[in-house]
């Protein structure tokens, strides 16, 4: 008896003492998780964030942008066709843009942009910092463009930091280009810090094709200012656009850069082949008439042909023949897999320095930029290793001033900059091209003038306001700062 | 000992002068009996036994028995005889063993309490039913039985109250989510912890889809760290893998105040089950042979009258024309009316044939005084009611356990099991390679057979239905159904061993020493082919992964059993677990099939970032529990668990769960009364966690895909070959701790009438506390979320269960059994947030204030709900004003109607649907006569909401019999005929405000692809429905054949013939398949976002024959 419970209590013992050892608890696998990397370098963070801003210049956003432009039509009756009707919300699947709003900020995105500059200033490389800085400055740029007043001076300070105003967010930008201009000029001095070199996916390293790349940059966001600040920001942007991308051939163009791989690939690309609502965006009637009116020699290049061999487009309103519509099925090149969309290019850069002189009354410099812009071969919108196509260059135009020549400078930015998210930002400025308002039962009497702030932000960030405080008091009419006017009528100012 | 010759002389002396006694007892003794209920109806499965001598028998279905004792064990002595069977008092005699025979018999009564019955209440405890503090819902083998479930966890549906079971839908294998008393975690599984025979085993679902992060569009993260299951197929459940003939018994501790001696895995209760063994006594032999006739219960009225086109034109579907190419006027069925004398086809039926389940089975079983065994196999294969050979679920098991008493006081066992599961499965749900979505959206007039087309024998649908020679690589938009059926491969294939050794040691009769070693190994291999010309994916599409789940459990208890006095005792126990959780998931796509077949990796051209996911789990825990009785009236337990786990966080490695009851048998103080002859009242309270997700803690880079506009699209970090990498956008806990839900529970049980009646009723309130969420961030501040111990909601409710026996004679007898419950869950805080996303297809959210996995959605404006700042028109002539003016005097709710006679979308999101219920409750009844039995089940929900994203759906593309009616419209704004005025005769009835409320509009395309198409408009009110139902969830009747001539005949001694139903008849409100379908299915369901159909497949009814040989 007593041996039995000797052997019943040492055994009890024994068992009960394994688990006193809280190392059975703790170590690999167990205390960290054995599946993600816990740390980046400079390199890897940087080919990160421009993958991310790749999907964002080319995500729902721009998709949108392109039907409410009406650039684009949208068809199927699913979300795309909803977004270009204004059937938007904070809570829609397009036009909340909850992920287009992450790609700005999150992992990809400002976070790691920022991260990046702090790594570069940690190795003392100017060029890594100033080229994350104009990486910088298109996203938030581009952020403030499509929501307005938007978080950002206090992003690192407050965890629901409060909306900039828009205008302060373009001070920023100006100001971190302009860094960055500087900081560039240095690192083509330093023999020591090499950059990223071929990280870099835009430009390989070459620090003199960021610089002229910013300057226009910095010209785009003057103009952004223009319809409320007038001459003064015209005249910001004529000078910054001097110093900007000179080079007709493309190659000095801030682009993409994509391949055949699944996760690599131009978005509008992928989107035709990988999902079925690729289908659901199709041509814009508005814009192809426009080509067509011109015998425009990027239709090719930016739609299939229609079943009757020709191309066009369909309209919100004027339900088309479906065989008159064009679509993107058959990959144009602008939606190839590979085609390195431009964001920032030579032609923006000669039909900002057109406008602004227009604008301005310096007409004949306005024409010789808009000539510049339409002698350029198609090859500007191709690859440039796919070298020239045998396609003929717009023809020049000549004694055309005034509201005419302010009309043509602003419908050729309409057709160079399809797809780009730029395209809404002229139409905003200055109602050209006069696309109609779509008839919609969603309430909207005008063209949407920018979209919701996400449900994820407002959930969490009392700065955001309701949806419907959103609309603003009139009603559907919600517009950015600087966008002073609805347009309702085609003006010219 | 060392035996000495002077030893072994007595020795020896000793035996010669035994001998003529010994050889005298060498005859043995057969002890034979009947044994009847107290109606005197013969009871069939007692066991008969002498517990001194370890021996018994199994009565036959004639109620008799018969025990042999070994002669070498019969010296005269009297010995005390029990019988026992499960809803029987037990009964005892005493006999004295004589040589030759012995006879007893006994006559059981009705025991609807079970008082006096081990129940086992887990980790190594037991108790005895009339002891329980809580309240206790059990399930035998024979309602188990009864269900005719394939899933083991769905023959639990309707047994107990507040125990929702949902079937994923009516595909074979289709997974089953089970929750007992709401959703009590955000991140957890909020399934209770499945134990198999003292060991906890893996309930788990993986999708495949997880394998394909790019083109799965779902969004939130799981308890399993995967994702949603709104496309590809179906996922079954790993409980799936257990053969429900060999349950035993299942006890459900439903909550903390019962659970909490599981500790930081208990939370959402646990289901204890307890396979069958084997009894000492004649080896007994079963055959069990079932088929069933499986059909589908409900299909979707679809149009016949409109052609494919839009806008009232009829698209062009000669070859080349319009309808070769996916996009345009072909996607829908708005064309002209289909000219009488055209052929149309029947989309909604044309899929479905009558399925089968075909289970054969059998059991041998027996065993002596000293070694039990059981052994058993089975083999079921569930062919579903998709036509084809690439539906079904097939499942062979085997099982072992055996018991051996290799000396008086240490009994040594095993238990193995062996279950190897292959299941083929149909895309289905959001997605274009999906069996219902290309079926249900194809116009009337197309023929989707042949599905290849007869030149080219290439894919055709009804957006492509003319291919050419150099279209194979075309999209084809949506896939032809049947070619989905018969070209998809989409399969799983699963080898699963469990099972545990186990010892009983007894080193003084006060004292008990379990201890069990258990492991759980499944491996899993899945593969999903899609086919060259699949949309979407054209070229071709591989899924190929492994899921590796390897889990060991070390459990041991003491327990030490003391008396005081007679009327004061108890016991108390010791125990230790350790638990080691590992699973593996391996997997990647490729895309562009090389050739066309095999379906296999190597075979493609491009492959994605592979899935290569692990997690490790340990876990380390005491746990002590005491018992006293007092006067054996008034029982006490309390317990307590220190448990440590790796997930916790190195901050906080181990916490404490305690619990306490008492129960109260106040009939024996104050005496039985005529109407009452039992009463009990408990109290309980007791606390239970779950862990941590793991790796919260950890800050990390992701690999993978960031951006994109649909699924199929995005990027990830690395490009051009240059490694890249991106911040996760969790930010890291800084410490985490197990969730802890408290729950108190109070009830009484009362035996009334002389146990003609019994009644159960309860009351609970469970508070989940520090539940873990992952904390939605501001976005703009880099990270979007962060896990934290950060909400808190409360599930309180009641619970009653009535069964009543009005008839009860020896050749016949009547029970009725009425379960109804009621639990309602709140969300009281997240945090400082208001809302929280848990849905993966819909904005489900948990949100404070309102029960969890409400909807937060898009609706009309409406009067009194929606914001009176909205500007909205005010007369029929331009005129603008606030919707809070035009609503002045209006009642609450009023819908507004716009100059254009249309209602307006809200721009601010609301709570539109609620998808939990009411309340449930269920029905049961049986009637016995002679061997005759008849029993159903009624399944009661009520209340709660579904989407019905498949109606929107249908509405927008015109094939829905909604549809039929409509105006014919030119475009979207312009449409003449089928007028109607929201707010009367019938449409849309209720108050209305606003200056086009008594204008009547044509509804046609207008309304049903502009407006009302909620999953492509994003107005979700017009998709809304009531999820409420009453199923007939069982039938079955059986009859027992066991007269002389069966053991004459074929050598067995009676056959059980069994006819049986399941989900027969739903009665509903609901227009789609089945209010029980969840597009997500366990994985959506356990994060609380049920409610969601979208294009599932169809739920099913069954006729179930079976056949029994016993012997």
């Amino acid at each position: 008896m007593r041996r039995n419970m000797n052997v019943a209590l040492a055994s009890l013992g024994l068992l009960l003492g394994t688990a006193a050892c809280n190392g059975f608890l703790t170590g690999d696998k167990l205390s960290s998780d054995p599946n993600q990397p816990s740390a980046a370098s400079i390199q890897q963070l940087f080919v990160g964030v421009q993958a991310g801003q790749f999907a964002f210049q080319e995500g729902t956003v721009p998709m949108m942008i392109c039907m409410w432009v009406q650039a684009c039509g949208g068809t199927n009756g699913r979300f795309v066709e909803q977004a270009g009707r204004y059937f938007f919300g904070e809570g829609s699947n397009i036009g909340a843009n909850g992920g287009d709003w992450a790609l700005v900020y999150d992992g990809g995105g400002l976070v790691d942009i920022r991260q990046v500059e702090v790594d570069a200033r940690a190795i003392g490389d100017s060029g890594y910092l100033a080229i994350a800085k104009i990486w910088e400055a298109l996203t938030m740029g581009t952020a403030s463009d499509q929501w307005g007043n938007i978080p950002y001076s206090q992003v690192t300070v407050s965890p629901t930091p409060p909306l900039d105003n828009r205008f302060a967010v373009l001070d920023s930008v100006q100001k971190l280009l302009d860094q960055a201009i500087a900081e560039l000029n240095f690192a083509n001095t330093d023999t020591v810090h090499k950059g990223p070199l071929t990280a870099d996916l835009v430009f390989g390293g070459d620090y003199t094709k960021w610089i002229p790349a910013a300057w226009t940059l910095k010209a785009r966001y003057y103009v952004h200012t223009a319809e409320s600040l007038g001459t003064g920001a015209y005249t910001n942007a004529i000078n910054a656009a001097l110093n900007g991308i000179s080079d007709a051939s493309g190659k000095s163009d801030l682009r993409a850069f994509h391949t055949t791989a699944s996760a690599e690939r131009n978005m509008w690309g992928a989107f035709q082949s990988s999902s079925s609502f690729g289908q659901d965006v199709i041509a814009g009637k508005f814009l192809v008439d426009i080509m067509n009116g011109r015998s425009d020699p990027r239709l090719p290049a930016y739609f299939c042909k229609n079943l009757l061999g020709g191309y066009g487009g369909q309209d919100f309103n004027t339900p088309q023949p479906n065989n008159t519509v064009s679509t993107f099925q058959c990959k144009p090149l602008r939606f190839g897999d590979t085609y390195r969309m431009p964001y920032v290019s030579y032609f923006e850069n000669e039909l900002i320095l057109a406008e602004a002189y227009s604008a301005t009354g310096d007409d004949g410099s306005a024409l010789i930029h808009l000539n510049n812009e339409r002698r350029l071969y198609v090859n500007t919108v191709y690859p440039p290793t796919a070298g020239p196509p045998a396609t003929a260059a717009l023809p020049l135009l000549s004694g055309i001033t005034g509201p005419a020549l302010f009309d043509s400078i602003m419908v050729e930015k309409y057709v160079a900059m399809f797809q780009n998210m730029e395209t809404v930002n002229d139409y905003r400025r200055t109602c050209i091209p006069a696309v109609t308002v779509v008839i919609n039962t969603a309430g909207f009497k005008n063209v949407p003038g920018r979209l919701f702030y996400p449900r994820s932000e407002r959930n969490v960030n009392s700065n955001i306001p309701d949806p419907s405080a959103q609309l603003g008091v009139s009603g559907h009419y919600f517009r950015n700062q600087g966008d002073v006017t609805a347009c309702t009528v085609q003006t010219a100012p | 000992m060392r035996i000495t010759r002077s030893r072994l002389v007595p020795i020896i002396v000793s035996a010669v002068l035994a001998l003529p006694a010994l050889l005298a007892a060498q005859e043995p003794v057969t002890i034979t009996g009947k044994v009847t209920s107290d109606a005197g109806q013969p009871l069939a499965q007692v066991e008969v036994a002498i517990p001194t001598m370890g021996l018994g028998a199994l009565t036959k279905d004639d109620g008799r028995y018969a025990i042999v004792v070994p002669g070498a064990r019969v010296s005269g002595q009297t010995v005390t005889l029990v019988a026992r069977r499960l809803g029987y008092k037990s009964g005892t005699g005493q006999i004295t063993l004589a040589p030759g025979g012995v006879t007893h018999d006994f006559s059981l009564a009705t025991n609807p309490l079970q008082l006096g019955e081990v129940v086992v209440t887990g980790a190594g405890t037991s108790t005895e039913a009339q002891k329980l503090g809580n309240v206790r819902n059990h399930v035998d083998a024979d309602l188990i039985q009864k269900a005719s479930e394939t899933n083991a966890v769905q023959a639990l549906a309707g047994k107990a109250p507040n125990v929702t079971v949902v079937q994923q839908s009516g595909d074979p294998g289709a997974g089953s989510f089970i929750n007992i008393r709401g959703i009590s975690s955000i991140l957890g599984s909020n399934q209770p912890l499945f134990v198999v025979d003292g060991v906890p085993v893996d309930n788990s679902s993986f999708s495949t889809s997880n394998f394909n992060r790019l083109d799965d569009g779902a969004g939130a993260v799981s308890a399993t760290g995967g994702f949603g299951q709104t496309e590809g197929t179906v996922v079954t459940n790993r409980a799936a893998d257990i053969n429900p003939n060999d349950i035993e018994s299942v006890e459900i501790l439903k909550g903390p105040a019962a659970s909490a001696i599981y500790g930081a895995r208990a939370a959402a209760g646990v289901i204890l089950i307890t396979t069958k063994s084997g009894r000492s006594g004649p080896t007994h032999f079963t055959y069990r042979s079932s088929s069933s006739f499986d059909d589908v219960n409900h299909t979707y009225p679809l149009q016949t009258s409109w052609g494919q086109g839009d806008f009232g034109v009829h698209a062009d579907t000669s070859p080349g024309g319009d309808c070769d190419s996916p996009s345009g006027v072909c996607r829908r069925s708005w064309g002209s009316p289909i000219p009488a004398g055209q052929p149309v086809f029947d989309h909604a039926n044309d899929l479905y044939r009558v399925g089968h389940t075909f289970d054969n089975g059998f059991t041998v079983s027996g065993g002596n005084d000293r070694t039990t065994f059981y052994l058993s196999g089975d083999n079921t294969y569930n062919q579903g009611v998709i036509v084809g050979p690439n539906d079904f679920f097939s499942r062979s098991t085997v099982r072992a356990k055996a018991s051996h008493r290799i000396l008086d006081n240490l009994k040594l066992g095993a238990d193995l099991s062996f279950a190897d599961t292959r299941a083929k499965y149909i895309q289905r749900g959001n997605n274009v390679n999906g069996v219902q979505l290309g079926d249900l959206r194809t116009p009337p007039e197309f023929n989707n057979l042949p599905y290849l087309d007869g030149v080219y024998a290439q894919h055709r649908s009804y957006l492509f239905q003319h291919p050419s020679a150099t279209s194979l690589f075309d999209d084809r938009g949506f896939d032809n159904p049947f070619f989905v059926i018969f070209q998809d491969l989409n399969q799983s294939n699963v080898g699963r061993v469990y099972g545990n050794v186990n010892a009983e040691y007894l080193p003084m009769p006060w004292l008990k020493i379990n201890y069990t070693l258990g492991a759980d190994y499944s491996a899993d291999e899945r593969l999903e082919g899609l086919p060259v010309s699949s949309s979407s994916f054209t070229g071709g599409r591989v899924v190929e992964g492994k899921i590796v789940n390897y889990l060991i459990d070390h459990n041991f208890t003491a327990t030490a059993n003391f008396a005081v006095s007679p009327d004061y005792g108890g016991s108390f126990t010791l125990g230790q677990n350790l638990n080691t959780r590992n699973v593996r998931e391996l997997g990647d796509v490729g895309r562009d099939l090389v050739a066309t077949q095999p379906f296999k990796l190597s075979n493609t051209v491009n492959r994605d970032l592979p899935l290569d996911n692990e997690t490790v789990i340990h876990d380390a825990s005491w746990f002590g529990q005491g018992t006293f009785d007092i006067k054996d009236q008034l029982h006490l337990t309390a317990a307590l668990r220190n448990d440590g786990s790796s997930t916790f966080g190195r901050q906080n490695l181990r916490a404490w769960f305690p619990k306490g009851s008492a129960a109260w048998e106040f009939t024996k103080a104050i005496g039985e009364q005529s109407w009452l002859s039992y009463g009990k009242v408990r109290v309980a309270y007791g606390e239970a966690g779950q862990e941590p997700l793991p790796y919260l803690t950890s800050q990390n880079y992701s690999a993978g895909i960031i951006g994109g506009i649909a699924q199929g699209t995005g990027n990830t970090p690395t490009q051009n070959g240059i490694g890249g990498l991106a911040s996760s956008t969790l930010r890291a806990a800084n410490v985490l701790k197990p969730e802890r839900s408290k729950e108190f529970e109070t009830g009484v049980d009362l035996g009334l009438f002389k146990d003609r009646a019994d009644a159960s009723i309860t009351w609970y309130s469970k508070k989940s506390q520090d539940v873990i969420l992952l904390t939605p961030l501001s976005p703009s501040t880099g990270y979007t979320q962060q896990g934290a111990n950060a909400a808190t909601l409360q599930n309180r409710g009641w619970e009653v269960a009535l069964n009543v026996r009005p008839v009860q004679t020896a050749d016949y007898g009547w029970e009725v059994g009425l379960q109804w419950a009621r639990n309602r869950n709140k969300t009281l805080s997240l945090g400082g947030e208001q809302f929280l996303t848990i849905g993966d297809f819909n904005n489900q959210v948990a949100m404070v204030g309102q029960p969890i996995g409400v909807y937060l959605g898009s609706g009309f404006l409406r009067c009194g709900v929606s914001s009176g700042q909205n500007v909205v028109d005010s007369d029929l002539s331009g005129g603008t004003d606030t919707l809070g003016a035009i609503c002045k005097g209006k009642p609450n709710g009023a819908l507004y109607i716009g100059a254009n006679g249309f209602p307006q979308q809200d721009p601010d999101l609301r709570v539109v649907q609620d998808p939990n219920y009411d309340w449930t409750g269920s029905v049961r009844s049986s009637f016995r006569y002679h061997k005759l039995q008849i029993s159903g089940l009624v399944d009661i929900r009520h209340g709660g909401q579904i989407w019905n994203g498949t109606k929107g759906a249908l509405w927008s593309y015109g094939t829905h019999q909604d549809t039929q009616q409509r105006a014919t419209c030119v475009s979207a704004t312009a449409c003449v005929g089928n007028d109607k005025t929201f707010g009367q005769g019938g449409w849309w009835d209720g108050p209305v405000a606003g200056p086009g409320s008594d204008t009547a509009v044509p509804i046609g395309e207008n309304w049903y692809k502009f407006i009302a198409a909620c999953p492509f408009i994003g107005i979700d009110e017009p998709c809304i429905e009531d999820a409420g139902f009453v199923k007939l969830r069982e039938v079955s009747v059986s009859y027992t054949i066991d007269a002389p001539w069966v053991q004459r005949a074929i050598g067995f001694s009676s056959i059980d013939l069994r006819v049986s139903g399941r989900n027969l008849k739903t009665w509903t409100n609901y227009t789609g398949y089945d209010p029980e379908t969840s597009l997500g299915g366990a994985i959506s369901s356990a994060s609380g976002a049920g409610g969601v159909d979208y294009f599932n497949n169809p739920q099913t009814r069954s006729f179930v024959f079976s056949v029994t040989l016993n012997h």
